[in-house]
């Protein structure tokens, strides 16, 4: 369960009691538990944004608005009472699909322009592809989204996608395979290389 | 079928993540090798979209500036420290009762309120101040209260600064930084002097209340530097960019031997072949330019400004009498600065423009985005397309409850 030493990701050894703890002293203003909330899941919050809206500054606002909404709930008394990440990472998706709901829907003919073969030039082809796949992404149901931009954006591990999402590990697994094949069937891909 | 398909993506796409060939992975599965390869190549494409994102480390430090900041009003206020500071004789309590009924709708406590240090009325703006507290009876509005009022304090000084005043002064914030007798506490250079008393054991990251007198060349010399609060500690790597970001994006050529390992740890198999793992996403963004004698493009907070030497994004900029400078560049703003950097290694600054308005913390609520009800305690039909669309009205009340586990059956 342990990731590779990266700096400010979430373990199962720290995200339940520690978390938990964190919350606790957060609640009382603490700087350190504050500092080490934010530090811990800023990075995440804004790929996790980023992934699934493919914008750096609407990804910056949704992550600064989650700790908004973080001491908002610390300050009405009303601290989160599922896990921490589970919380936070919730708020994003709200915000995430605010974002959707207010923006203008990426039409399917793009994503049609983008299979059809059009060339682009080569050093555009890669975002091209980004977009492609993001484009395709949005096609997915919302939990679908949420688990390839836990599982492949922000490279959260089963038990950590689990925790976040408030599902049991296998349910997780087989989200992550039914949204993948999901996306293979939208970017029209087939078992043939 | 479907289970056993499940079953061997996801051990694949740990497999991969340990180091594994994709060939000796799909070798496990020979009946569904076509079908996994054709999979683990849409996940491949799939992870490498995640690889381009690089935290932006102004917008974090921004982020988190307010947000501890806005935390700091979660404290308890501490009405002695108030005192020291300023203590308000109950005399002086009526007094400013007087005069808020008697003048406060002549525009005498409306005056003070846009009142520095050293200004005429700023005593009434103060007592005033010292006044609301006093008939602030909830706790927390007076712990808010409180923080508006130490932003205050840091906003004053800053405008002391800008304006090169020499006044005595006083607020209170992080410990940024300590070299030697050179301090920075919420991006103001603190200096400390044979004079300076120093109460408590200041450390980086500690809460401490300065008070000192505004330097014309930016700084505050400290007559009293006093520990509040241990704080949040203040390490390098946290002003290192993104190194979260290059860790995990770094592949592990030792296998882990663990049943999960981070699927971002090694690509997988996709068409996009410059889309590296491995690739060490660089730290803020733009990052400077050049090394020597070229120009030098970046974006920074103003950390401090004094005559010569702005500090900006942890970089000291020399400021000459060339030097344009577009808006009016203020501690805690985002600015734009083009520089050269000459052959001591010191940036000299050409052009420095004002990005955003404030990068200090603001003392209303954040209006945007608009308010979306909390997660919910179920997530969406997995198979609901464009559930997104309907599940969440955006104006209603945040209902307290919050996701908590959801089992949910494995198909």
């Amino acid at each position: 369960m342990e990731l590779t030493g990266a700096p400010g990701m979430l373990s199962s050894d720290t995200s339940a009691s520690d978390n938990a703890m964190l919350l606790q002293q957060a609640r009382a203003g603490d700087a350190r538990a504050l500092a080490e909330i934010h530090d811990r899941y800023y990075p995440k919050l804004y790929r996790y944004a980023f992934y699934r809206l493919g914008d750096d500054a609407a990804a910056q606002d949704v992550a600064g608005e989650v700790f908004v909404r973080l001491l908002d709930t610390l300050r009405a008394g009303r601290p989160p009472q599922s896990t921490l990440s589970g919380w936070l990472f919730g708020v994003a998706a709200h915000l995430v699909a605010d974002h959707f709901r207010r923006a203008p829907r990426e039409s399917l003919e793009i994503l049609e322009w983008f299979t059809s073969g059009t060339s682009a030039a080569q050093e555009a082809e890669e975002r091209l592809q980004h977009q492609q796949v993001r484009a395709a992404m949005r096609q997915l149901t919302p939990e679908q989204q949420e688990v390839l931009a836990l599982r492949f954006g922000d490279g959260f591990t089963l038990e950590q996608t689990a925790e976040i999402m408030g599902k049991s590990v296998n349910a997780v697994k087989a989200l992550q395979f039914r949204a993948t094949a999901a996306l293979r069937r939208t970017l029209g891909e087939t078992g043939n290389d | 079928m479907t289970d056993e398909l499940t079953e061997a993506f996801d051990d694949c796409l740990n497999a991969l993540a340990a180091g594994v060939r994709l060939d000796d992975c799909l070798a496990r599965y020979s009946a569904l090798r076509d079908e996994l390869r054709s999979l683990l190549k849409v996940a491949g494409a799939a992870q490498a979209m995640g690889a381009s994102a690089t935290v932006p480390q102004p917008a974090e430090m921004s982020s988190r500036a307010k947000f501890l900041a806005g935390g700091a009003q979660l404290r308890p206020a501490s009405p002695p420290r108030r005192a020291r500071w300023w203590p308000v004789p109950r005399a002086a309590v009526a007094l400013a009762v007087l005069v808020f009924v008697v003048a406060g709708t002549g525009g005498v406590v409306a005056a003070s309120a846009q009142t520095l240090p050293g200004d005429v009325l700023y005593g009434v703006k103060r007592t005033v101040e010292q006044t609301q507290l006093l008939f602030t009876l909830d706790e927390d509005s007076r712990s808010q209260l409180q923080g508006e009022f130490d932003e205050r304090r840091v906003e004053e000084v800053q405008t002391l600064i800008i304006q090169k005043r020499t006044t005595r002064v006083e607020f209170s914030g992080q410990v940024e930084s300590m070299e030697g007798e050179r301090w920075s506490v919420r991006h103001i250079t603190v200096l400390l002097s044979p004079e300076t008393r120093v109460e408590g054991e200041p450390s980086l990251g500690a809460i401490v209340e300065v008070s000192g007198t505004s330097q014309e060349d930016g700084t505050v010399l400290a007559s009293l530097i006093a520990v509040t609060d241990e704080g949040a500690p203040i390490t390098p790597t946290r002003l290192t960019p993104t190194a979260s970001a290059t860790a995990q994006a770094t592949p592990t050529a030792t296998p882990i031997p663990t049943s999960t390992p981070p699927p971002t740890a090694t690509p997988l198999p996709t068409e996009t072949a410059s889309q590296d793992p491995a690739n060490p996403l660089p730290g803020a963004s733009p990052t400077p330019t050049a090394e020597q004698d070229e120009e030098v493009e970046f974006t920074g907070l103003v950390e401090s400004i004094s005559a010569n030497v702005w500090r900006i994004g942890g970089q000291d900029v020399t400021i000459t009498p060339a030097t344009e400078i577009s808006g009016s560049p203020q501690v805690g703003q985002m600015v734009k600065v083009k520089a050269v950097r000459d052959h001591s290694g010191a940036l000299v600054a050409r052009h420095i423009e004002v990005k955003e308005a404030t990068g200090q913390p603001e003392k209303s609520p954040t209006p945007q985005p608009p308010k979306t009800p909390e997660p919910s305690a179920t997530h969406e039909a997995d198979e609901t397309h464009e559930a997104d669309e309907t599940h969440e009205p955006s104006e209603t009340p945040k209902p307290t409850r919050t996701p908590g586990p959801t089992r949910t059956p494995t198909p």
